[in-house]
């Protein structure tokens, strides 16, 4: 009798452990199923008109986008130059004096050679760096020195065109005379630099450092050019005090950023010029950050020694899209499941679930992450998905060999994360490159480890336990 | 080292040889996508389908990449590797008879594009990989300090750089053409070469 009653105990036991382990084999399955639904199909908004996806979109690049295409050619325009008497050149002719009318040249022949446009390109692809292209193509003609570029059309193309539009000849000039007092030679770099005053507004101010030749020049500049009071005898021939103001002009390509006098002597050799005015406004904060650094990377790039003109300038609608990550992702995943089932059979339908979820989870996390993918960036989620599969695969090949399912998932994740130190490292410094197509190889493939990681953790280990473990 | 090694090894420097020699005489194979090309840019009044225009572009030039110009679908961009005056015409005809415009020659916009030099997109990828190999290098040094020097230089650099010079070796013996794809390729291998050295390191260790 008691016999009975332990063996009839520990059958319902058994049999209760066996149920609880088949709901949480199923409930993980089902999250997959939830997870893969989510992340391929998506959840429409069926009260909105246009039925949105409430799922957020992928960030893409401009391969899978949209592109600026901007073709920059040698400018050949002839300008009708006036110049005077005394052989000044004018801005235009007026009535009074005698004008001598010249035509010139905007680029003179002699400037029109292979060295003069390879230091173009090289300008303009500093200038590309400086303002933090995200992704750009060059092509170049060194015959002719047309540039063709090719961006990613986003709202701040328009601002990185300004930046390589023009040949940036920076001046300090005298104000009166427009005696070139400092240039672009005496510049070591340029940045933007933000200052909070008092907590209600900030201004951006544009910091040009200058080398050690112009920050002496800088220091002689300011105790010059400064407000002095004299003392004049008036019309009415009396003596009185007036304050004579003694200005420079900083200026780019005869555009005028501000004209000024100095308060005090400059001995940090550093000039700092705001940029618009003090704003708590985002927006107005967000243009004067950007007008900086167009200037900033003008600057301290030096000057294009060819002057060019934008003679095309359309967006290219690319034939790829983003619908190419689900449709590339689901082909790698059917090839993958098709491998897993003919090596494990019944048992590669599991670990085939286990992909699909993976990558299904991945891709929902790519999307919530902000990460942009460009054509490396789907590389990537093909490379970290084979690298998962071929983390169950050896998992199912030692169960399939009779190991403890345990123990395989354990031992393989450890050494999972031995070989994955490497890697990881290239990932997050890949991670901070400027340039989109290394910054989301590196993104897809650190989100795809730590992904791979926490996923294996949670699902592969519970589901295999719960389902192959006797 | 292993006799497969060895012959992996060798194998790899051929190829390199055979590369390098390539690179001089032939250069780089660049077909249109980044190669020297011409753009014809026709505008549009109405909208169109792409495909049209595919056809037509394959059948006047063979080889072409179209692409629509801006979301509102305002022209049309077609890559070809040169165009005589004859195509641009028979082109004409042919936009001219499939939506009823009147266009001239001087109504389409071509343009010539010089290639995409492939060290402008090895330069792209010089920086991050020397920075990512010397700090993976400094890690090996310390995670596997008792191995000795050259056994993690042998184990490491020597893999990932093999590997990248041997991609582009098989680029220029295969002449496959450069493309979007190669910068890709470059990272993946550059990745997989750092997965195989970490556990033949880790391998070597237990």
């Amino acid at each position: 009798m008691i016999q009975n009653y332990y063996n009839l105990k520990y059958s319902k036991e058994e049999i209760k452990l066996k149920s609880t382990k088949k709901l949480k084999a199923i409930t993980l399955i089902l999250v997959i199923i939830l997870i893969t639904i989510l992340s391929f199909l998506g959840v429409y908004n069926v009260a909105s008109v246009h039925g949105d996806n409430l799922v957020k979109d992928y960030n893409v690049g401009m391969e899978l986008k949209n592109k600026k295409l901007v073709r920059l050619k040698v400018d050949d325009t002839v300008n009708e130059v006036f110049y005077d008497a005394e052989g000044k050149k004018q801005e235009k002719q007026n009535d009074e004096g005698t004008y001598t009318s010249v035509q010139e040249l905007v680029n003179p022949q002699e400037v029109l050679n292979k060295e003069n446009y390879k230091k173009a390109l090289s300008i303009v692809e500093k200038r590309l760096n400086s303002m933090e292209a995200e992704e750009y193509k060059l092509r170049f003609n060194e015959e002719n020195g047309a540039i063709e570029l090719e961006l990613m059309d986003n709202d701040l193309t328009n601002y990185i065109l300004e930046s390589i539009r023009v040949p940036g000849d920076f001046k300090i000039v005298d104000a009166d005379t427009k005696e070139v007092l400092m240039d672009a030679s005496s510049v070591k770099k340029a940045g933007v630099l933000y200052s909070s005053a008092n907590s209600a507004s900030t201004t951006v101010y544009l910091d040009i450092e200058f080398n050690k030749e112009g920050s002496k020049r800088l220091e002689e500049l300011s105790k010059t050019y400064i407000k002095t009071t004299e003392n004049v005898v008036n019309e009415e021939g009396k003596s009185e005090d007036k304050t004579v103001e003694k200005k420079i002009t900083v200026q780019i390509d005869d555009t005028s950023i501000i004209s000024t006098s100095f308060g005090e002597p400059l001995t940090s050799g550093h000039l700092y010029i705001s940029v618009g005015q003090g704003t708590t406004n985002n927006e107005e904060l967000r243009n004067y950050a950007l007008q900086a650094s167009i200037y900033a990377a003008i600057i301290e790039n030096g000057t294009v020694p060819v002057v060019y003109t934008i003679e095309q300038n359309k967006v290219i609608v690319s034939n790829m899209n983003k619908d190419i990550i689900p449709i590339v992702s689901i082909v790698v995943l059917v090839i993958e499941a098709i491998v897993l089932i003919v090596v494990f059979r019944v048992k590669g339908i599991i670990a085939s679930i286990l992909q699909i979820g993976y990558v299904s989870l991945l891709l929902l996390i790519l999307k919530y992450t902000n990460v942009y993918i460009s054509i490396e960036g789907l590389f990537a989620i093909v490379l970290v998905g084979l690298l998962n599969m071929a983390f169950i695969y050896r998992i199912m090949y030692l169960i399939k060999k009779g190991e403890n399912v345990l123990k395989s998932v354990n031992e393989n994740i450890v050494k999972f994360i031995n070989v994955s130190v490497p890697v990881l490292i290239v990932a997050i410094i890949f991670c901070f490159a400027k340039l989109l197509e290394i910054n989301s190889f590196g993104m897809v493939i650190f989100w795809g480890y730590v992904v791979s990681l926490l996923y294996n953790i949670v699902f592969t280990k519970i589901i295999l336990k719960n389902v192959l473990d006797k | 080292m292993t006799k497969a090694k060895k012959i992996i090894l060798l194998i790899s420097v051929i190829l390199i040889i055979i590369g390098t020699i390539l690179y001089a005489v032939m250069g780089f194979n660049y077909n249109l996508a980044y190669g020297t090309a011409k753009r014809i840019i026709v505008p549009m009044k109405d909208d169109f389908v792409l495909e049209d225009y595919k056809s037509i572009a394959k059948e006047i030039y063979g080889e072409n990449i179209v692409e629509a110009i801006s979301i509102f679908r305002e022209g049309v961009s077609i890559k070809v590797k040169d165009t005589t005056d004859e195509q641009l015409d028979t082109l004409i005809s042919k936009v001219n008879e499939k939506y009823g415009y009147e266009y001239k020659r001087e109504d389409l916009e071509v343009t010539e594009l010089s290639k995409v030099e492939v060290f402008s997109i090895l330069k792209q990828v010089f920086i991050p990989f020397i920075t990512t190999l010397l700090v993976v290098f400094v890690y090996m040094m310390i995670r596997y300090r008792k191995l000795n020097l050259l056994n993690v230089v042998l184990n490491l650099l020597v893999p990932v750089i093999l590997a990248q010079l041997v991609t582009l070796a098989i680029y220029l013996i295969c002449r496959i053409p450069v493309t979007n794809m190669l910068l890709p390729v470059l990272l993946t291998v550059y990745v997989i070469s750092m997965i195989y050295s970490a556990k033949q390191i880790e391998d070597r260790t237990n």
